[in-house]
């Protein structure tokens, strides 16, 4: 007997299209493989013509006694399966259609999990979604231990819930207690968790998931376990008994309320179906799953959710998307500038494997970012993300020097000085004659518009702007800032290495503030101003809170640093163009030393980095009184206090739109969403004032 | 024997010489030369994929990075096509590196090579004594319960002490004598007092006080866990040869006169070359520090390991003078064994009894020897300093505008090398 190690070896196809194959390869029988693979070799998605084909599979050669093993496996080199199709849910017109569309799904994996020989998914590549569904209806899993390999049911980030099954079969599969917080977190795990959990049965290298499944169709058909999972009696008391599961289901439901605000109904519907149907047979836990759902796909936060998701990866956006992916990467990099900005970029580009050169005339700044680096190296290893070889040849790619030398292959240069004209030019004319003509010079300045800093550059085409925020390692948008002489060439490769870094990129035409620090601006003046006319500051910060913002406006100033503020609306201000300048309360806590979160005060008051009590600072305070501000106590609208502050941002968005400074609308939802946490499920900033001005335009 | 080469260095970089168990200590050897390769790379601004070999001295190599020179090569970027192999002549191990590329290049292997020697002093292991190892494999294999009682009531706390790597590699397993003490017999051969040998090792820490600035055009920031390691570590500003001459001999107790001020310092550090064959040179366009134009290695007595320069560079010139140079570096193991070698090249009788020449070697006038100090207060990181003393000796002949320098070392185990480097 020989076992193929590629699947294409000693196989015929069974049915068109090469999409099932036979193996000779048992005695009394053969097994067949079906191949999850697209007419153009893209990433398998469960579509109309992807679902037929599964179905027609099924029953072609469910009623072949011959076949002795079904095994589903994919070519793709990073994509198991991608799970349903995400543009055919867009298009889906009412619940009817939607309802049909989930039963089909659910009626073609019971046909699965029915088939009459033993099925197992290998799964190599991300197996998301309807893919794990798909797997999950299968009898045995195997995959390959490859970082790529990454497992999970992500659906409640579309604000809906997995409904082909995986909501019945996941916690069937490895109890309640682990499948409730990978579905309501909608969290992918790796090869090796997966196997932890008994999500998969075997993980073994690409090359032998063909061997591996025919193994486990021996076992299966013989009818011997797989693999044998042992619970914990703590596991059982609480999952095997209804009042540990009522126990579980109401600590469970609390952490999902806290984590949600409230505010997105999908975790806590997710939460019921698992915890309901598990104590169901199969067919009544698909009804909860289809009754759950359906209501879900109509709702505002669904379809919100929906349009970010094809905002930040699809070809809506090709000038974004399309010009990024084509451009050449950078080999070798250079960040000017050690301090907390440069630091963070420089361990976020060696986190992504680039090769790095920090340049600062700061010893100790240099040595603190060096061990910042290593230690979130270190840390990595740890937790076992990054082998210790992997970890040793990472810290290996960054280099430091004092001086700016060594830069005569670097393509990227990335200045991230003290925010100084006259220093960044310095920087950036000694930067100028070090790199080859043809690497690209880039600012992370928040505080001058790009144009100011081109004068210094040789040759301004390829000077950009990359403004990442702070934490760089954490925070997901990136705006890429395009000068007036900037070429396309450069925001190009300025939009592939923010694609490299995982960032989420939006083009931004320069001007002061760019698009985010602009918006924020008169956000902070209106935050201001409902403070001196006496609308309590805690209460702001509340009502921005609900509105679904991580933080209110004040909190976000203590972060910032009430000094920077002041700073960034001196640079916005001085243009005179645009209400920006900085709250007069601001300056004079600014006056105070009462810089915010880092002198541990500013309008609240902290302590080793946590805030102390939900009250204002008693130097704000005292500011307020000086300037004559009566409190209005605690009665007020917060809905209508959070509209106010939003409609300022608003106002200024327009107008940002108006002078042609971003591509569209929907850079203003994205900037806002990945730049300041405005809450996803209301679809940015523009979305939420279009449907809060026409609730019928519901995109 | 004298041979012919032409080794152009195109660029060279070193660490600061770090003292042992302090700045450095926390990189092992393999991360040193990873930092100096690298930076070389960068500041060259050549393309990695040039690179047809890389060859790195070492002594004290690291269990965790066997041939050191492989691992080195690929966290530097070094394409993983181009081979890698580590050296080892003990204190030339060094010179090694740059000689095996020269042959390399002469035998039209490759026309680049990288050349890395490192050292970290800090990191050689403590080791299991023999028994020790013998008790644990014993262990190892006792299957049954008696068996395994039996071994396991035959150890004996003496088992657990360790012997020191450092000090083993420092004494000579055939005549069985310290590094120290083959110093203590040139003093007594040579009449080198304490007080010559004190005043040679103040005057080697004053020359590196003056040359600080000098130095840091071979020397990049080598970053670690508290700050940033600029200069070489080891020099002292309160090295004069009264406090010198405070401290205890160390390796004869009765009227000794080597210490462990006038003996070479334990460091770590590491540097890095890029040589080439001279159409290299021209296809990278760069402005190459110097090449070798010869060299030659030979034994002598293991006892007296501290003339191997004499010995050295008498086969360099076995029939006429040292032609005279501009720079002379002799490293400075003991103030004892180079004073020693001095002595001995200008010595007629000498040359005549022990090397049977006609004329004497060299005489080496003071103030080219040693320019910016030396292994007393600079440090002597071993396998490392063969490579750093020929990039030291090519910066000052580049500041002299001079054309010619001698570079030479003692080995332990009695032997010695000479190079012969030529500015561009």
């Amino acid at each position: 007997m020989t076992t193929p190690t590629s699947i294409r070896t000693g196989s015929a196809p069974i049915l068109a299209k090469d999409h099932v194959l036979r193996l000779e390869d048992i005695g009394d029988g053969h097994l067949a493989v079906t191949l999850l693979s697209t007419e153009d070799g893209g990433p398998f998605v469960l579509g109309r013509d992807a679902m037929d084909m599964i179905a027609q599979v099924l029953d072609h050669i469910g009623g072949d006694r011959d076949v002795r093993g079904l095994l589903f496996c994919s070519e793709h080199p990073s994509v198991f399966c991608a799970g349903a199709d995400v543009d055919a849910m867009a298009k889906v017109k009412n619940a009817n259609e939607a309802r049909e569309a989930v039963r089909e799904g659910q009626e073609l994996f019971e046909q699965l999990a029915h088939f009459p020989a033993p099925t197992v998914a290998l799964i190599h590549g991300a197996c998301i979604g309807g893919g794990l569904e798909l797997a999950l209806a299968c009898q045995a899993r195997a995959a390959t231990p490859d970082p790529k390999t990454k497992l999970g049911l992500p659906e409640i980030k579309l604000g809906i819930i997995p409904a082909w099954g995986g909501s019945s079969r996941l916690p069937r599969l490895i109890g309640l207690s682990a499948a409730v917080p990978l579905i309501t977190a909608g969290k992918l795990v790796n090869a090796k968790t997966a196997l932890r959990l008994g999500m998969v049965d075997g993980v073994v290298p690409r090359e032998l998931l063909v061997r591996e499944g025919l193994e486990f169709a021996r076992k299966l058909r013989k009818g011997e376990p797989v693999r044998r999972l042992r619970r914990g009696i703590g596991q059982k008391l609480l999952e095997g008994t209804p009042p540990g599961r009522a126990l579980f289901t109401s600590t469970a439901r609390r952490a999902v309320r806290k984590a949600t605000k409230g505010h997105y109904p999908a975790p806590e519907a997710a939460l019921d179906v698992m915890t309901r149907g598990i104590t169901q047979r199969m067919p009544e836990s698909l009804e909860l799953e289809r009754d759950a759902v359906v209501p879900l796909l109509e709702t505002a936060a669904h379809q919100n959710l929906l349009r970010i998701f094809h905002m930040t990866r699809d070809s809506r956006r090709p000038e974004v998307y399309g010009s990024g992916k084509n451009a050449p990467l950078p080999s070798e990099t250079c960040v000017i500038g050690g301090g907390v900005m440069g630091a963070g970029i420089v361990a976020l580009l060696i986190g992504k494997g680039f090769n790095v050169r920090l340049v600062d005339p700061d010893e100790g700044a240099l040595s603190r970012a060096w061990k910042g680096v290593k230690k979130e190296i270190e840390r990595r290893v740890r937790r076992g993300d990054l082998n210790p070889a992997e970890g040793k040849m990472r810290l290996a790619r960054l280099s430091v020097s004092t001086a700016v030398n060594g830069l005569r292959r670097t393509d990227l240069v990335i200045e991230a000085a003290p925010e100084r004209l006259d220093l960044k030019h310095v920087i950036l004319k000694q930067v100028s004659a070090a790199v080859p003509e043809s690497a690209i010079i880039a600012t992370n300045t928040s505080s001058f518009p790009i144009g100011d800093l081109a004068l210094a550059v040789s040759d301004p085409s390829r000077f950009i702007g990359l403004h990442f925020f702070n934490p760089p390692g954490r925070m997901p948008l990136l705006e890429v800032i395009r000068g007036e002489h900037t070429s396309d060439s450069a925001v190009a490769r300025g939009l592939r290495l923010a694609l490299a870094l995982g960032k989420t990129p939006i083009v931004v035409c320069d001007g002061p503030g760019f698009l985010v620090n602009r918006l924020l601006g008169p956000y902070f003046v209106e935050a201001g101003r409902l403070a001196e006319e006496g609308v309590p500051i805690p209460l702001v910060d509340e009502a921005v809170w609900r509105f679904g913002m991580p933080m209110g406006p004040f909190r976000l100033m203590d972060e910032v640093g009430l000094d920077i503020i002041v700073d960034a609306s001196s640079h916005v201000g001085d243009r005179g163009e645009y209400e920006h300048k900085a709250p007069p309360l601001v300056e004079r806590l600014v006056e105070q030393k009462k810089l915010g979160k880092k002198t541990g005060e500013g309008f609240f008051r902290y302590a080793k980095g946590r805030r102390r009590g939900k009250k204002t600072g008693p130097t704000c305070a005292r500011l307020l009184k000086e300037l004559g501000t009566q409190s209005s106590g605690t009665d007020h609208d917060l809905q209508s206090i959070a509209n106010r502050l939003m409609g300022r941002m608003v106002a200024e968005a327009r107008r940002i739109i108006g002078e042609d400074l971003v591509l569209s609308g929907e850079d203003v939802d994205i900037g806002t969403i990945f730049g300041i946490g405005f809450p996803p499920f209301r679809g940015g900033l523009l979305q939420w004032a279009e449907t809060t001005a026409h609730p019928e335009r519901r995109s | 024997m004298t041979q012919e080469v032409a080794l152009h260095v195109l660029a060279g970089i070193r660490t600061p010489l770090g003292k042992a168990g302090e700045s450095l200590a926390n990189h092992q050897a393999e991360d040193l030369g990873t930092l100096a390769a690298r930076e070389v790379i960068l500041r060259a601004g050549v393309d990695p994929e040039l690179i047809d070999g890389v060859v790195c001295g070492n002594v004290g190599q690291n269990a965790n990075a066997p041939n050191v020179a492989r691992v080195i090569a690929l966290r530097a970027g070094v394409p993983e096509s181009a081979p890698a192999w580590t050296v080892h002549r003990n204190c030339a191990s060094g010179f090694e590196a740059v000689t095996q590329a020269a042959t390399q290049l002469a035998a039209g292997r490759g026309r680049l090579y990288l050349v890395v020697a490192t050292e970290s002093m800090s990191n050689y292991p403590l080791i299991f004594r023999s028994r020790a190892r013998d008790w644990f494999l014993r262990l190892s294999r006792s299957r049954s319960v008696w068996k395994k009682l039996k071994t396991f009531l035959a150890f004996r706390p003496a088992m657990m002490a360790p012997e020191i790597a450092l000090m083993k590699g420092l004494t000579d397993p055939v005549v069985g004598l310290g590094m120290g003490e083959t110093a203590e017999l040139l003093a007594r051969d040579w009449h080198l007092s304490r007080e010559a040998q004190d005043a040679f090792a103040a005057r080697s820490h004053e020359k590196a006080l003056a040359g600080r600035e000098q130095l840091r055009d071979e020397t990049f920031d080598v970053v670690h866990d508290r700050g940033v390691l600029r200069d070489d570590e080891g020099v002292r500003t309160d090295s004069t040869p009264e406090r010198l001459a405070r401290l205890r001999t160390v390796f004869q107790k009765k009227h000794g006169t080597v210490t462990a001020g006038n003996a070479s310092q334990i460091t770590d550090g590491a540097v890095a070359l890029l040589v080439g064959d001279e159409d290299m040179v021209r296809e990278i366009g760069t402005d190459p520090l110097g090449r070798l134009e010869s060299y030659a290695y030979a034994g002598c007595d293991p006892a007296r390991m501290g003339l191997g320069p004499v010995h050295a560079a008498h086969r360099l010139f076995p029939n006429a003078p040292v032609p005279e140079c501009d720079v002379y570096e002799i490293n400075e193991a003991f103030a004892a064994q180079v004073l020693a070698c001095c002595h001995a090249g200008r010595d007629t009788r000498w040359c005549h009894d022990v090397l049977g020449r006609t004329t004497p070697l060299f005489d080496i006038p003071e103030d080219r020897l040693n320019v910016n100090g030396g292994a007393i207060a600079l440090g002597h990181a071993v396998g490392m300093t063969g490579a750093r003393l020929v990039l030291t000796a090519l910066h000052e002949l580049r500041r002299r505008h001079g054309t010619r320098a001698l570079v030479s070392l003692c080995i332990g185990g009695g032997q010695g090398g000479a190079l012969m480097l030529r500015a561009s």
